[in-house]
């Protein structure tokens, strides 16, 4: 009798053992269906303010389209890390910044890709001033030339850009004093 | 130069720098969609070490239940005393009441009547 007994436990057991396991499969399924939801909703308002800021860091760089997705595939694999997803944004330029950074590691220093006037043509607007605009920041360093675009093209304000770059807030006023500065001497002839 | 003026100058170099936005490249929104699939099929690094330790406990556990019956046996080959089998059928009941006894007979499990 207690051997009965102590087989019927043992199937007992091993039952629970393939549900407990069934089960946690099938979350892990449907769990990875949910992240992979969860990130395109999360990054679909910054992919292209995301894919202009590295364009435009890497100075309209081919290179720009696989530097953007090594962003994304970093965002969707690290997703899990980010608790608060209310910072994903700035989470997400953080990882830009890191990517720009390491294209430029791997190139070496002052690796710019030459910056072509054929590719700063608005399609509509003052054509002429941009063009001195995207000349003066194709002449800045790669760190600063990021640091200018998150601040006029990305929109983040000093103390987020400190935190995204990890740069001193008053380095980050510094770098984009001097743009200004450059930018006033093509400004006052022509506005 | 004031704040204000200095406001309103990063506001008009924030228009003529949006102004060239470009489009994110069909060719590269695919590559990254389709590379989103593949990735969320074969789940995160975290999720891989989920999947792979929840399988490795499921087989171990499910290996040391499938052995469980297998410890009896050792017990014999080891030459250890086996526990005690537990009793059988009842085959017949004999109450004597006048002197106070009851006497049954049953027959254990496994018990070989022809013995000897």
């Amino acid at each position: 009798m207690r051997e009965l007994e102590a087989v019927a436990l043992n199937d007992m057991r091993k039952e629970n053992v393939i549900a407990l396991v069934r089960d946690k499969w099938l979350s892990l399924l449907k769990g990875r269906a949910i992240a992979r939801d969860e990130f395109a909703r999360l990054a679909q308002p910054f992919k292209r303010p995301l894919y202009n800021l590295v364009a435009k860091s890497l100075n309209f760089s081919e290179d720009a389209e696989d530097v953007y997705q090594e962003v994304m595939m970093r965002g969707f694999k690290y997703l899990h890390s980010l608790r608060d997803r209310e910072s994903f944004r700035q989470w997400i330029f953080s990882i830009a910044h890191n990517e720009i950074k390491r294209y430029y590691r791997r190139r070496g220093r002052d690796s710019s890709t030459p910056f072509d006037e054929a590719l700063a043509v608005p399609p509509a607007g003052n054509p002429q001033l941009v063009g001195e605009i995207y000349r003066i920041a194709s002449r800045l360093k790669p760190s600063q030339r990021e640091v200018f675009f998150l601040f006029y093209q990305s929109e983040f304000s000093i103390r987020e850009i400190h935190e995204i770059t990890g740069l001193g807030e008053g380095n980050v006023k510094y770098i984009l004093n001097q743009a200004r500065n450059r930018i006033r001497l093509v400004l006052g002839g022509k506005t | 130069m004031t704040d204000n003026r200095m406001g309103n100058q990063d506001d008009l170099v924030r228009r003529l720098v949006q102004s060239l936005d470009r489009e994110i490249p069909a060719a590269t929104e695919e590559r990254l969609d389709l590379w989103l699939k593949r990735a969320a099929a074969a789940g995160t690094p975290r999720r891989r070490r989920l999947i792979l330790s929840l399988t490795t406990v499921a087989v171990l556990a499910l290996l040391v239940l499938s052995l469980g019956p297998l410890r009896s046996w050792r017990r014999e080959a080891a030459g250890l005393p086996r526990p005690p089998a537990p009793s059988g059928e009842v085959k017949m009941e004999v109450e004597l009441r006048n002197k106070n006894i009851k006497i049954i007979w049953f027959r254990k499990e496994g018990f070989n009547l022809r013995k000897g």
